[in-house]
C-alpha cells in the first residue's frame, strides 16, 4: 500500500468510512518502521507483528529525548509539548499537519456529546504548543480562555463569563483548574440547557483540595444545567477517550485501542486486570502509533478504560500541572481569587 | 587486665551485628545476595577497627545522644555509623524510613539486645538528641535541622557514583575489569549512592559492554523483583540506547552503550551504562553529577583529573560498594561530625 493509499484509508476509517482497525494498525506500523528510523531502531529485530497487541510500543518518556518522527523533525508544522513540570525536559510531539488529529477529535466529540455548543468558556492553556488548547479551540472556535501559563486561572473572569451565558456553553478545563474555580464560587450559576463541562487531566496527586468525586459533585451543584463529562488525552497521542458522564469508564474511538501491560515487564495483561496503559492510535501517523503511558488502569472486555492513577513513583506530569506551575509562579500576588 | 570500655563495647557490637538476618532486613533483594552484601558490610567492622576508630576525641566532646535518620535504599547503609557510635559509648537513636523500616529496626533491636543504649523507631520524634546524622534527599537535612534546632545536623544528600576506565586490550584483563564492574552493579542491585550510574570507557566500549553483559549474566544471585514504578524508565533507557547506541539485555539485567551526553543521574537495578569517551574532555557530563565515589582504572590523564572534588572517594573497579572503615565519608569524618565543638575553636 502506497503512502497516499494508506493516508486515504486512515482518513476514511477515522472519518467513519470503511476499514478494519487491525489491518490498518499493522500497515501503519510497517510504514512507520520504514519511515521512522528511531522507531525502527527501538523495534530492533522484532518480527512483524500479527496482532495489534504485539506492535512494539514506545515509552512516553522517550518523547523527551527523541523526536521520533516519520519525517525530518525540522519540517514539523506543529509541535505539541508536555508540561514537563517535574523532569525538566518537555516531551514533544511533532506533526506535519493536524488533519487526522482534528478529524478524529471532532468526530469523537460529536459521537459522545452530540452537537457541541457554539460558545464556550475555557480553562485550558491556549499556548500554541498545547495539544489540549488546540483541540478545544478547534472544537469551539473563538471560545475565550480564562487560563494562562503566566497568570494561572482567572476565576473571577470565568465566573463572570459563565453568569453572562445566554446560550449553551462548552466549558473545558483541567481538574486542577476546576478545583481552583470551585474554591472561589459564591453560588450556583445556572447554565443554559445543552451546556457541557469537560474535565480532563486529573490532579496527578498534586495539591488539589477536592477529590474527583467531590469535584464532580461540586460542579453539578455549582453549574446546574450542564452535563459533566471526562476527557482523557495525552500530548503524545492524537486521539482522545471520553467518559460520559464523568466517572464512567473512558471509551476509545474505533481508531484507538488500549491494552494494559505489567508495569515492570511490559507484558500484556488480560482484560479486567490493572496495569500500565498502552495505546495504539491510528491518528498518530506522524510519529509512533503505539505508546506506553505511565498511567495505570483497567481495560474492560469492551475496550473501555477505568483509570487508576499513575504508576507509583513515576514522575508526575500532565496538563493539570501546568496550572499548578502557574499557581506557584504567581503565588506571591495571589492567583485565581485565592489568597496567596 | 580488664580491656578498655570501648573494646568491651566493640565486642558487644560485633556480636550483635553477627546475629543480623540479612534476608529479613532486605526483602527486596535475593536472600543470597542480601547475605553477601551484609557480610561485605560487616567485614571491616572488627573489634579492633571499631575500638580504634573511637580513640582520639576528649571524652567531654562526645555527645550524650546521637540520632541517625536513615533513608530508604541500601539496607546496610547505617550499620557502620551505628556500630561506631555505639562503640564510642554514645546513646543512639535510629530513625527508620517509614517505607522500608525493617533493616533499621532490626539493627536497633540487635544492638539493644546486646545491652547497648540504642533505640529505633519510625516515629519522627528526634527530641533530646544532641547531634543528628541525616541520610536522604537533599532537602531532608534542612527540614530536620529546622524541625530540631537543638541538634547539630550532618546531612548527606543525593549522591551517585561512576567508573572511569581504559578498556584493556588483553582478553583476560578485559574479563577481569568486566567482572569487577559487574560486582559494582550487582551489589545491592545497584541501589544507593555508591552504585555506578555510568561507566566512562576509553577504548573498545562495545567490547567492554559485551564482557560486562556476560559477567552480569553469570551473576550467582538473581535480581530482586523490579519495582513496577521503574519498568517504564527501564524501557525508556533501553529504547534510547537502541536509537543512540546499543543495548545488550538479559532476563534481569541490561548493558547499554550511550553517548557521554546521555549520562543518567540515577541508577536502575542491574542496568550498566557504558559511555565511550576519547579523552578527559568528554567527561564533562560526569562532573555535573553529585559524585560520591569513582572507580578508576585508567591513565593519569583520564583517571586523575585535577578538578575531581577531593571529597570524592577514588577506588578500583569492584570496590565501589565496599568503602573502607573508618573513612571520611564525602569528606566528612564519621565520628568527628557528631562531636561537640572544641572549646576555643
Amino acid at each position: 500500500m502506497s503512502t497516499e493509499a494508506l493516508w486515504d484509508a486512515l482518513t476514511a476509517f477515522i472519518g467513519g468510512g470503511p476499514g478494519e482497525f487491525v489491518d490498518l494498525a499493522l500497515r501503519l506500523h510497517a510504514w512507520q518502521r520504514a519511515h521512522n528510523p528511531q522507531y525502527d531502531a527501538i523495534c530492533g529485530d522484532q518480527p512483524a507483528p500479527a496482532r495489534w497487541q504485539d506492535i512494539p510500543t514506545v515509552p512516553v518518556g522517550l518523547f523527551r529525548d527523541l523526536p521520533l518522527t516519520c519525517f525530518p523533525p525540522d519540517q514539523a508544522a506543529v509541535v505539541f509539548r508536555t508540561s514537563g513540570t517535574t523532569v525538566g525536559r518537555r516531551g514533544e510531539h511533532r506533526c506535519r499537519d493536524t488533519a487526522l488529529y482534528d478529524l478524529g477529535a471532532r468526530r469523537n466529540a460529536a459521537h459522545h456529546l452530540g452537537p457541541l455548543p457554539r460558545a464556550g468558556v475555557a480553562l485550558v492553556p491556549y499556548a500554541p504548543d498545547s495539544s489540549l488548547g488546540h483541540m478545544c479551540r478547534d472544537l469551539v472556535p473563538g471560545m475565550p480562555t480564562f487560563f494562562s501559563s503566566e497568570h494561572g486561572v482567572d476565576a473571577a473572569g470565568a465566573w463572570a463569563a459563565l453568569r453572562a451565558a445566554t446560550e449553551p456553553l462548552f466549558v473545558p478545563g483541567t481538574a486542577f483548574a476546576f478545583d481552583l474555580l470551585v474554591s472561589t464560587a459564591t453560588g450556583p450559576v445556572q447554565l443554559p440547557a445543552g451546556s457541557v463541562v469537560m474535565v480532563t487531566g486529573g490532579s496527578k496527586g498534586r495539591a488539589v483540595v477536592l477529590s474527583e468525586p467531590d469535584l464532580d459533585l461540586a460542579l453539578r451543584q455549582l453549574l446546574p444545567g450542564a452535563r459533566i463529562v471526562g476527557e482523557y488525552g495525552m500530548t503524545e497521542l492524537s486521539s482522545q477517550l471520553w467518559a460520559v458522564p464523568w466517572g464512567a469508564p473512558y471509551q476509545p474511538p474505533p481508531w484507538l485501542r488500549v491494552k494494559a501491560v505489567e508495569p515492570a515487564t511490559g507484558e500484556l495483561l488480560p482484560p479486567g486486570q490493572e496495569g500500565l496503559l498502552s495505546f495504539v492510535d491510528l491518528a498518530n501517523r506522524w510519529t509512533v502509533l503505539a505508546i506506553e503511558t505511565q498511567d495505570l488502569g483497567v481495560v474492560g472486555e469492551d475496550g473501555a478504560v477505568t483509570l487508576r492513577g499513575r504508576v507509583a513513583g513515576a514522575p508526575a506530569r500532565g496538563c493539570s500541572l501546568s496550572v499548578e506551575e502557574a499557581l506557584a509562579r504567581a503565588a506571591p500576588a495571589g492567583v485565581g481569587g485565592r489568597p496567596a | 587486665m580488664k580491656p578498655p570500655p570501648e573494646v568491651l563495647r566493640a565486642r558487644r557490637v560485633v556480636g550483635a551485628l553477627s546475629r543480623l538476618d540479612a534476608a529479613a532486613m532486605a526483602p527486596e533483594l535475593d536472600p543470597g545476595l542480601a547475605r553477601h552484601c551484609l557480610a561485605l558490610a560487616l567485614a571491616p567492622l572488627t573489634v579492633e577497627a571499631l575500638s580504634s576508630a573511637t580513640w582520639g576525641p576528649e571524652p567531654d566532646r562526645l555527645p550524650d545522644a546521637v540520632g541517625i535518620v536513615a533513608a530508604r535504599g541500601v539496607f546496610t547503609a547505617c550499620v557502620e555509623w551505628a556500630a561506631l557510635y555505639a562503640t564510642a559509648g554514645i546513646r543512639l537513636h535510629l530513625k527508620a524510613p517509614a517505607q522500608a523500616p525493617a533493616a533499621v529496626l532490626a539493627l536497633g533491636a540487635a544492638l539493644a539486645g546486646a545491652g547497648l543504649p540504642v533505640t529505633a523507631s519510625v516515629a519522627r520524634d528526634l527530641s533530646g538528641l544532641e547531634a543528628l546524622v541525616v541520610f536522604g534527599g537533599d532537602a531532608a537535612g534542612g527540614e530536620v535541622a529546622a524541625a530540631w534546632p537543638q541538634a547539630r545536623v550532618q546531612a548527606f544528600g543525593h549522591r551517585v557514583s561512576a567508573a572511569l576506565v581504559d578498556v584493556p586490550a588483553r582478553s583476560d584483563a578485559l574479563r577481569a575489569l568486566a567482572e569487577a564492574l559487574a560486582t559494582d552493579h550487582l551489589l545491592y542491585d545497584t541501589q544507593g549512592c555508591m552504585a555506578p550510574v555510568a561507566v566512562m570507557a576509553r577504548g573498545d566500549a562495545d567490547g567492554l559492554a559485551l564482557a560486562l553483559h556476560q559477567a552480569l549474566a553469570a551473576a550467582p544471585w538473581p535480581r530482586g523483583a523490579l519495582d513496577p514504578a521503574l519498568g517504564p524508565e527501564w524501557r525508556r533507557r533501553v529504547g534510547l540506547a537502541r536509537v543512540l547506541g546499543a543495548a545488550w539485555a538479559g532476563p534481569d539485567h541490561a548493558v547499554l552503550r550511550l553517548p557521554p551526553g546521555q549520562v543518567q543521574a540515577a541508577a536502575l537495578p542491574r542496568m550498566a551504562v557504558v559511555h565511550p569517551v576519547e579523552g578527559p574532555e568528554a567527561l564533562g557530563p560526569l562532573w555535573g553529577l553529585p559524585l560520591s565515589s569513582l572507580a578508576v582504572q585508567a591513565g593519569e590523564d583520564l583517571g586523575r583529573p585535577a578538578w575531581i572534588d577531593p571529597a570524592v572517594r577514588i577506588c578500583p573497579p569492584g570496590a565501589l560498594q565496599t568503602p573502607p572503615f573508618p573513612r571520611r565519608h564525602e569528606g566528612v569524618d564519621m565520628l568527628g561530625c557528631v562531636l561537640r565543638p572544641q572549646v576555643g575553636a
